[in-house]
């Protein structure tokens, strides 16, 4: 909650962030922020909706659609006003609908949705110019082809809450629970800043190490991040070139030099200080720093018990240097 | 909590489909066809049996109302099957709309069973659910009479062709 918004006694935790409407509905109606008068008003607004877009998509022509059609219509119906209501904090979400008739919110999120698509057609565009080299077969296909079909295949004035992808890259992060077009804008968050960070290293550095971490990564829809990620994070605490991804068992032996014994404390201190160190020599900006160490936060307990049970080789062991 | 589907069987909405069959007294009285309002209740009912049999959500009765005023002038229409005619003519509209994958509309399917009941069928359902919906079915898949591709259906009716 930013400092401007207005409290609310529901949390933002208490939400569905893929049902977003109904989870904010139901937490509104149980707090008794919302009256059953007004309940009605919303369910009575939410059948005629569904009957103008059951209109609009047989172009007048049937009266009727297959159950499975209109259940569709429906979740973008919700999906839609969701997305409006997210764009406001809870409080002014709840007043919204206490005060707006669905119809001006479902226009509100559609007009939305067209935003968020526009942003993120640029910023696919963008990320496809600046792709970085891999010969991994998943990156490229996903990045250019697969979130190029998306773009081709959605039609958010009916289907505004279908993810039509198949998004077999995955990213460090994650996108959570969500789905339509905030999937992909959260895909290509993460992917466009994960895709700078591999830019900071040479393409052919990168696909050694990444040889020698997975022999078949080529052909594995494994994130590339990751491993380089790590790999140049052990670099960085045992003051090797992180740029090269060269971790040699004299490495490895300082590694557990300092970090045997550590408590899970200790062991995030060092590297997160590590990570600093990292993202300064690799000059990463303020907002890839941010999500790098978003990254890195989620990596630690993989560390934490690498170091545990001796097997922070796994991370990049070069046996033959 | 309810909200879309489920409100499509409210209460409201049911009183509002009887009004509009009652209303259709006034012309069908006029070829001496008129339903109680008991049986505008049991009409309605069976509509949305209908409609749940074959997977369908309508948004009025308008379908039920154009059947009224289109068939109570056929020669094949009395005052005896009237009700069981339009139950009848109800349930072969909504099972030929899923078969015809909204490649027709609500009017021209009308139109199309108006046309054939009156005409070489001469008043049997029977003809008009075999031989006439078979040479439409053809007529516009360009198909023997088998079932339509299943999988072509769904992509349909999932938005990913031409609504």
């Amino acid at each position: 909650m930013n400092e401007l918004e207005r409290h609310s006694p529901i949390e933002r935790e208490m939400t569905d962030e893929r049902h977003y409407f109904v989870s904010l509905l139901q937490n509104a109606m149980s707090f008794g922020l919302i009256s059953e008068q007004e309940l009605e008003r919303i369910q009575g607004e939410s059948a005629e909706l569904l009957i103008r877009q059951i209109t609009r998509y047989t172009n007048g022509s049937s009266s009727s659609v297959r159950a499975e059609t209109a259940q569709e219509l429906s979740d973008s119906i919700l999906y839609s006003i969701g997305v409006a209501l997210k764009s406001v904090g809870i409080a002014d979400a709840t007043d919204m609908l206490k005060s707006m008739p669905l119809s001006h919110l479902f226009v509100k999120g559609q007009n939305g949705i067209a935003k968020k698509v526009s942003v993120c057609r640029l910023s696919h565009a963008s990320l496809v110019r600046r792709l970085f080299p891999s010969e991994n077969e998943f990156y490229a296909s996903t990045v250019r082809d697969g979130i190029g079909g998306f773009f081709k295949l959605y039609r958010p004035e009916f289907f505004a809450h279908r993810t039509i992808i198949t998004a077999d890259y995955p990213t460090v992060c994650g996108e959570g629970n969500v789905c339509g077009i905030e999937f992909i804008e959260r895909y290509l968050h993460n992917l466009y800043y994960e895709n700078a960070f591999l830019r900071c290293f040479d393409p052919n550095t990168a696909h050694s190490f990444l040889l020698l971490h997975n022999p078949g990564y080529e052909k594995a829809p494994a994130n590339l991040c990751e491993p380089i990620l790590c790999a140049a994070l052990l670099c960085s605490l045992c003051d090797a070139d992180p740029s090269a991804l060269i971790l040699r068992r004299e490495n490895f032996d300082t590694l557990y030099a300092l970090l045997d014994g550590k408590d899970r404390d200790e062991l995030h201190f060092y590297f997160s200080h590590a990570a600093r160190k990292l993202f300064d020599r690799l000059s990463c900006d303020e907002v890839l720093t941010q999500y790098m160490t978003r990254a890195v936060e989620m990596l630690l307990a993989g560390f934490e018990n690498a170091v545990r049970f001796h097997t922070l080789e796994k991370f990049g062991y070069n046996k033959s240097i | 909590m309810e909200l879309g589907l489920t409100l499509f069987q409210s209460p409201a909405l049911i009183k509002k489909a009887v009004n509009g069959i009652l209303r259709g007294n006034d012309v069908s009285r006029l070829y001496g066809l008129e339903l109680s309002e008991q049986q505008a209740k049991a009409l309605v009912e069976n509509r949305n049996k209908v409609l749940r049999d074959t997977g369908r959500i309508e948004t009025d009765s308008s379908v039920l109302e154009k059947l009224i005023y289109l068939f109570c002038d056929s020669p094949y229409v009395s005052k005896s099957n009237y009700e069981d005619t339009l139950n009848a003519l109800l349930e072969l509209f909504y099972i030929f709309k899923n078969e015809t994958n909204e490649k027709i509309s609500d009017d021209e399917l009308l139109e199309f069973m108006k046309t054939s009941f009156d005409g070489d069928c001469f008043g049997s359902l029977e003809l008009l659910s075999g031989r006439d919906f078979s040479a439409l079915r053809q007529k516009l898949f360009g198909l023997c009479d088998t079932n339509t591709d299943a999988s072509s259906s769904d992509k349909e009716e999932n938005g990913e062709g031409d609504a």
